[in-house]
């Protein structure tokens, strides 16, 4: 059904028909209790479902063929765009929705993809719940002109609006740090932040590159252009499972596989996505102060023609909107078809759905109601967000960050602290994870800590004597929303996923283990004991040190036991290690931070022995440092990297802590294979590390490695005698 | 609808589909051609529909109308142009069933009298611009000093015509921030040698004393004869009267519309566009604390307009009362096009 499209990028529709792919799931579950009876895709924002703002800006972009890959509560989404008037005819796009039960995370949907080979040619890659008023034919079009010109190894190029940190449309969860090669727009690097002050940045990129720009202001619009080459990459790489994934994949190996990716930088258009509800929350803001024009309530009404007028401050109302003398709607506010306000009425700041029923006397401040909520007389909402067919009777007062869920029912007078999540039902055990943040005070309160307690009738002392409400259980309790995003942040999608994991425990645990680590060192943080001060030494053991991927330590560790069983040379032992590193996308300061460590367990390996300060194993120790000097020397050649091994060497020391006393006898080791250069210790040595627990630390490693540095000062002394000190001091 | 005509049908849809997209997105090339396009759609939908009845046509062609109207409510064109032809519906039933007795006659010549009658209104339409530009010697003199707003291609038309005819003038051309219209007039006019300035809206009132008349676009005018144009006219106009200068609109007559400022229930007069012209939306603290309003229209009430020049010639506003008399059925405007 192609339309006879005259005006529109001529160009590019002769040549080809463009494709998008929208994943209409997000594998997440950070609208708790609010997804399980509807996927995020429909969910109303400013009351349209999220997958229509997306498909509208698909067809704004001309887009022809779009495929939607529906997950969880796929029918749902099946049925919408059934009854879309993307299905009428003289519809400029075709819509096709794709079943996908078994799919687990973007990674699977592309792999799918792969399988059907349903792409011929570039596409867009998007998800369900993107706002956008942008026409992406445009950046098509420079992707493919840069994949026909000079850079045709471009396999993605990437979406970005400047939105500086701190913005409430940036979902902190996805606030990235990236660098992109000035000229070209090329992305060089790509991080996730989380609140860290730190970046990271690799010193290849620093040395390769003349002109790069490095910035956090970005924010991720998580739409796509891509190559029809990147469904097979994901089938290539069956562990990317989120585009995170493969960015970062493709940027780590792109020596070997030379493919690149691109950034774009919007400009003047709106793009976002609605990730949580804070960004739900902010976006909702964002379009009832026009930002996504043309998408705003009095332009596109909903599919059923409906349409609001639009007021003074930001008001829109719909046609048959009954409101009483002498209520107030202040600002921004979105009032749909059918309802009804009582007298005395002051909202500001909220969305409010399709025949509701507010009471008198209510105060309705930045919450969103969906449709048929009923609110009855003296309510006081702040920050809220209300389901459909929820109903609260009258007296009550509902704080900051409170989530109802469909139909619940609350009341009459009584107080809903903040954070609370209620559903209408008792909650399945299948459903007792997930997360969500939404106001800027969700405290742990004590209805969720009492909630493990099983009751199967509502509690009718909180929630009100007519009460259908249950509390939702989160499976962490967050203190407060920067903690939670960081939380969360480490997790891969996939596993905090909404439905049990039955295909996960099916799986060889092993391998999905190695997958875990492989993806994200950061998870092995988690299994490690709390971060706390340890009194025997003084300092917190963990802060300070280098987050290491346990899998690739292991694996380095098996390569040096190899090479010595089996004599294999110092080239072709380095040549494993850098394939191991970059198998693993471990930065070479983790290398070399692993390497003495290494060694050590080496020696007790070949003693068979477990780590302990035994005699035996310093001397093979030794003997080890001595054999590999000239490969430790081609990884430790200058001061920096002397200083990480030093740091490796010392974490080590105090990982195993019956190592202490050995601290001296190791450094030497490493000092006289001409690892460790005497300058270098001492610099070390003197230096006064900032932050009171590194500082900490560093007193006690000083402590520990006195002997040694007193030696090494007395020889010093020696030298103008004679240049060979020998012996232990 | 018979099923041999389904494929004519969806074609139609598709057309419809093809031009509210447009709407939407804004790309369509100014008022000519947006009316165009609509007279377009709308000789299709009539030449589609099995009518017995001249009631049953307007009904549909109405019905067919809203549809369109909805791509853009405040794009009071589309609704000019229904309306015109639904008046001309009405007036070539009435000739027919005056000449003929049998309503098998009628019904089986009113269609291709209706289209004829739309066809001609079109081609008047097609012309709108060329018959207004005629008009430039009558109103552009020797050594003028001319301050217009924005673009409007009608205007444009007029000082390259007078320019043709050898009037020298100098034309100061008002930039129309934030969307910057402006300097796409005073590029066109430069390219065809007229004398231009481009000025910023705050230098407007220390030009006009300089000023010997203020020739503007519209974007409609409405039934009182107040304009709805763009966003500067007003203040544009109000110092013109404040110096006593003469403003003198130039406006095809099919942007003549049957509706007030304030007309109930019809769709809101003004369109606003996105703040991001005018605020950056990188900047959290302020996107927070401010309310950013960015009109994309003006209204300009009646007294502020001395003459409106059309192609039937200059008409004085006091006048429009009774064009719109002649252009529009009573019946037809009271039922709104988009409920």
């Amino acid at each position: 059904m192609a339309p006879k499209a005259k005006n529109r990028n001529e160009d590019l529709e002769e040549e080809f028909c463009l494709q998008a792919v929208v994943i209409a799931d997000s594998f997440n579950v950070r609208f708790g209790p609010i997804t399980y009876k509807k996927p995020r895709a429909l969910l109303p924002l400013v009351n349209i479902p999220l997958l229509d703002y997306t498909l509208e800006a698909l067809a704004i972009s001309g887009v022809k063929d779009v495929f939607v890959f529906c997950c969880h509560l796929g029918d749902q989404i099946r049925e919408h765009i059934r009854k879309s008037k993307w299905q009428e005819g003289g519809s400029p796009m075709t819509v096709t929705p794709m079943m996908l039960d078994s799919c687990r995370s973007m990674g699977d949907v592309l792999r799918e993809i792969d399988a059907k080979s349903l792409i011929r040619n570039d596409f867009i890659l998007i998800t369900g719940d993107i706002v956008s008023n942008m026409d992406l034919s445009q950046i098509v079009k420079e992707h493919r002109e840069r994949t026909r010109g000079k850079d045709k190894s471009s396999v993605m190029t990437m979406l970005f609006k400047v939105a500086l940190p701190g913005h409430r449309s940036r979902c902190k969860e996805d606030s990235v740090h990236l660098i992109e090669e000035g000229e070209t727009k090329r992305l060089l690097h790509f991080e996730k932040c989380l609140e860290q002050r730190k970046v990271k940045v690799p010193s290849e990129i620093l040395l390769e590159h003349d002109d790069i720009i490095y910035r956090n202001d970005l924010m991720d619009c998580q739409i796509s252009i891509c190559s029809p080459i990147v469904p097979s990459l994901f089938t290539d790489n069956f562990d990317f499972l989120t585009r995170e994934n493969f960015v970062k994949g493709i940027l780590e190996n792109e020596e070997i596989t030379g493919y690149k990716i691109h950034i774009s930088i919007i400009q003047d258009k709106y793009a976002a996505r609605v990730s949580n509800l804070q960004t739900y929350d902010a976006i909702s803001k964002d379009i009832i102060a026009r930002w996504t024009y043309p998408f705003v309530p009095d332009m596109c009404g909903s599919s059923n023609g409906e349409r609001m007028q639009y007021e003074r401050h930001n008001v829109y109302c719909s046609a048959d909107v009954t409101l009483a003398r002498g209520c107030d709607l202040q600002q921004e506010v979105v009032v749909g078809r059918g309802t009804s306000i009582g007298q005395g009425t002051v909202i500001s700041g909220c969305v409010i759905g399709k025949n509701c029923q507010i009471g008198e006397n209510v105060k309705l401040k930045n919450s969103f109601l969906w449709d048929n909520v009923v609110i009855e007389n003296n309510c006081d909402i702040d920050t809220a967000l209300l389901c459909s067919d929820v109903k609260v009777l009258s007296n009550v007062t509902i704080k900051k960050g409170v989530v109802l869920s469909w139909e619940v029912v609350i009341g009459p007078k009584v107080v809903i602290e903040s954070g609370t999540q209620l559903m209408s039902e008792h909650q399945k055990d299948d459903w007792n994870e997930g997360d969500h943040s939404f106001g800027e005070d969700s405290e742990p309160n004590e209805d969720r800590l009492n909630s493990s307690s099983e009751k199967e009738k509502p509690d009718t002392g909180k929630f009100g004597s007519k009460c259908k409400a249950f509390p939702y259980q989160q499976h962490v309790d967050s203190e407060d929303e920067e903690e939670e995003a960081v939380d969360y942040w480490g997790v891969s999608t996939s596993e905090s996923d909404e439905r049990p994991s039955e295909e996960e425990s099916s799986t060889d645990e092993e391998e999905s283990n190695e997958k875990d680590e492989e993806g994200d060192p950061m998870n092995l943080e988690e299994d490690e004991p709390e971060d706390v001060v340890d009194s025997a030494l003084g300092f917190n053991p963990n802060a300070s040190m280098m987050e290491i991927n346990m899998a690739f330590y292991k694996e380095l560790l098996d390569t040096f036991i190899r090479a010595s069983t089996e004599r294999i040379s110092d080239d072709n032992l380095i040549l494993e290690i850098n394939s191991l590193k970059h198998a693993y996308t471990v930065p070479i300061d983790e290398v070399i931070y692993s390497l003495p460590a290494v060694l050590f367990d080496l020696a007790a390996e070949e003693n068979q022995m477990s780590v302990t300060a035994n005699a035996k194993i310093l001397s093979s120790f030794r003997k080890n440092t001595d054999r590999y000097s000239a490969l430790l020397c081609k990884y430790i050649k200058n001061v920096e990297t002397q200083l990480v091994a030093i740091n490796g060497v010392c974490d080590y020391v105090i990982r195993h802590s019956d190592l202490k006393p050995t601290l001296p006898h190791l450094l030497n080791s490493l000092y006289d294979a001409d690892v460790l250069k005497e300058v270098t210790i001492l610099r070390w040595f003197n230096s006064t590390p900032s932050g009171s627990n590194e500082a900490e630390k560093h007193k006690f490693l000083k402590l520990l490695s006195q002997p040694f540095i007193n030696w090494l000062k007395e020889a010093e002394e020696e030298s103008t005698d004679s240049d060979d000190a020998d012996g232990d001091e | 609808m018979p099923a041999g005509d389904g494929d004519k049908a969806n074609d139609l849809k598709e057309r419809i589909a093809l031009f509210v997209d447009e709407l939407k997105k804004g790309t369509s090339q100014g008022s000519c051609d947006v009316a165009i396009k609509t007279i377009n759609l709308l000789i299709r939908i009539i030449s589609q529909t099995k009518f017995s009845t001249e009631k049953d046509l307007i009904r549909h062609v109405a019905a067919e109308g809203s549809k369109i109207q909805a791509g853009d409510p405040s794009e009071n064109i589309i609704g000019n142009i229904i309306f015109r032809v639904l008046k001309i519906i009405r007036d070539e039933w009435r000739e027919l069933s005056q000449a003929n007795d049998t309503e098998a006659q009628i019904s089986h010549t009113l269609k291709a009298s209706i289209i004829e009658a739309v066809s001609e209104f079109k081609t008047e339409i097609e012309g709108c611009v060329d018959n207004i530009a005629a008009l430039a010697p009558n109103y552009i003199n020797e050594n003028d000093v001319v301050l217009t707003i924005g673009r409007s291609r009608t205007v444009e038309a007029l000082f390259k015509h007078a320019a043709s005819k050898g009037i020298k003038f100098q034309v100061l051309v008002s930039e129309c921030a934030p969307f910057y219209k402006g300097h796409e007039m005073a590029k066109n006019l430069a390219q065809a040698k007229i004398n231009t300035t481009l000025i910023t809206e705050c230098q407007i009132g220390i030009v006009m004393p300089r000023v010997n008349k203020v020739v503007i676009g519209t974007h409609s005018i409405m039934a009182n004869g107040g304009l709805k144009a763009v966003t500067g006219t007003n203040i544009l106009s109000v110092l013109a009267k404040e110096t006593n200068k003469p403003v003198i609109v130039c406006s095809s007559m099919y942007k003549l519309s049957p509706l007030f400022h304030s007309t109930p229930k019809h769709a809101s007069f003004n369109k606003f566009a996105t703040p991001s012209e005018i605020l950056d939306y990188e900047d959290a603290e302020l996107l927070s604390k401010v309310e950013v309003m960015a009109p994309i229209f003006d209204y300009v009430p009646p007294h502020l307009v001395y003459m409106i020049l059309s192609n039937n010639g200059a008409q004085p506003v006091s006048y429009v009362y009774r064009l719109v008399k002649d252009f529009y059925h009573p019946d037809d405007v009271e039922q709104p096009t988009n409920s």
